[in-house]
């Protein structure tokens, strides 16, 4: 909810007409809801120190499935305390391997129940000159062999404190198929992956929804929003039950673009092309910035209160509710004097729409 | 010849929710006091026939002007309660 003050002047006036006067606070709060303002450092660092005195209301985290602790994640325990504490944790569960590690199969237990999963046979991220990684892929996830692996990490999201918890599942699939995929060494296309993507999704929704997943904990599926045409493609109506919010990433790439055009963008594609559940949904913005390189950072991002209070006053769909600042390690977002960037964070999450 | 003195404001929001919704009235309770009141301390005595008395009993009487009231916002619509001057609505 976003917060007016209205100022009320009282005068009171005696009988010889001798005035005084005094001001008194109303506090009216919109209908709108009142957005988490987040954080994520890059390499899944310690945010504690940076995030202090901030208003944090959110952050982000990155998992790979193959990793054998995806909840809290290894060495971060302290995210627990954040979220006993009501900070809302959206944590990215990717199918890819992180550093190109997974070279053998991995065998472990369960609850009792011993799995052995295979390598992963999907490169994604195929970028001309780059190394593709590598991830899990769509046929291994629904013919079942990568189960053990949603296992371990449903059984230790089940065991997280409750507190509201989002699970983005991947980072970004628009990403990730741009350039097409290979599964098994067989080539797929941007859209033929978006679909293969779609039933892995579906049967990873599935699962957790089987396995017993609390209520607190939320699904989305990961985008970062830069293609109208799959961002269509990955939100049909039939899957909108299982998730609960819509998902973008917001990146400003040049000096002309204001925090109003990188939040809006593919809210209007959401609000012209989706279905009437889809476009509902409230949205979770994992990743926000602005690049060190435009020497604007910190009065840019006290630009940003304004344009969130005004998307989500003028939006008759889904409101924005969690947008999550991205320290990157690169240009995307790197916060560049740092301290400078930290203090408009602060003063930022204290403005209306982040109290 | 003193000001009148606001003694406080008191602020109620429905459901004591601590704050109002758009379209939503707070109420205003202004407590005032004008400071060129008088106080009139009156002896009361009772006597019967006999010449018994009883112990005095002192009231004070308070001789104000009548005050009035009045309150006005930029943003918000402000009305008076016709039957309680130092009560106000503010939508």
């Amino acid at each position: 909810m976003g917060t007016t003050n209205l100022v009320i002047k009282v005068t009171v006036k005696d009988g010889a007409g001798n005035i005084s006067t005094t001001n008194v606070n109303v506090i009216e709060k919109s209908n709108e809801p009142t957005v988490a303002g987040g954080y994520y450092v890059s390499g899944n660092g310690d945010m504690r120190a940076d995030t202090a005195g901030i208003n944090l209301k959110s952050f982000t985290q990155y998992r790979s499935l193959a990793d054998g602790n995806t909840f809290p994640g290894y060495g971060k325990e302290y995210l627990r305390d954040f979220i006993s504490k009501g900070i809302w944790g959206n944590f990215v569960l990717e199918l890819k391997g992180y550093g190109g590690s997974i070279t053998a199969p991995q065998t472990f237990t369960v609850e009792g129940k011993s799995y052995t999963v295979p390598i992963p046979n999907m490169t994604i991220q195929q970028r001309p000159g780059q190394a593709w990684p590598k991830a899990y892929g769509y046929d291994q996830v629904t013919s079942g062999k990568i189960d053990g692996l949603l296992h371990r990490a449903a059984a230790q999201l089940k065991a997280m404190p409750v507190g509201k918890i989002n699970v983005q599942l991947a980072s970004e699939f628009d990403t990730d198929h741009e350039f097409g995929i290979t599964e098994n060494s067989v080539a797929y296309t941007w859209e033929q992956a978006d679909t293969r993507a779609l039933s892995a999704l579906n049967y990873m929704l599935d699962y957790f929804k089987a396995y017993g997943i609390g209520s607190n904990v939320t699904f989305t599926i990961g985008m970062a929003g830069f293609n109208r045409a799959a961002f269509k493609r990955m939100h049909p109506e039939s899957i909108m039950p299982k998730i609960g919010y819509l998902h973008f990433n917001a990146y400003r790439r040049s000096a002309s673009q204001t925090a109003l055009d990188i939040f809006k963008r593919t809210k209007v594609w959401s609000d012209a092309d989706l279905g009437p559940i889809a476009k509902a949904k409230d949205i979770i913005v994992a990743e926000w910035g602005t690049p060190m390189s435009l020497n604007d950072q910190a009065a840019f991002i006290k630009t940003v209160p304004a344009a969130i209070k005004k998307l989500n006053e003028e939006s008759t769909t889904g409101k924005f509710v969690m947008t999550n600042y991205f320290n990157s390690n690169d240009g995307w977002g790197t916060l560049s004097p740092k301290q400078a960037g930290l203090d408009a964070l602060k003063t930022a999450y204290l403005t209306d729409p982040y109290v | 010849m003193a000001n009148p003195v606001i003694t406080n404001v008191t602020v109620k929001y429905a459901n004591d929710r601590g704050y109002k919704l758009p379209g939503e009235a707070a109420e205003l309770f202004v407590n005032a006091v004008d400071s060129d009141n008088i106080t009139v301390s009156v002896s009361i005595v009772v006597k019967d026939s006999n010449g018994n008395q009883s112990a005095p009993q002192t009231v004070d009487i308070v001789q104000s002007d009548v005050l009035t009231y009045s309150a006005t916002a930029t943003g918000a619509t402000v009305t008076q309660d016709p039957k309680q001057p130092n009560h106000f609505f503010v939508v």
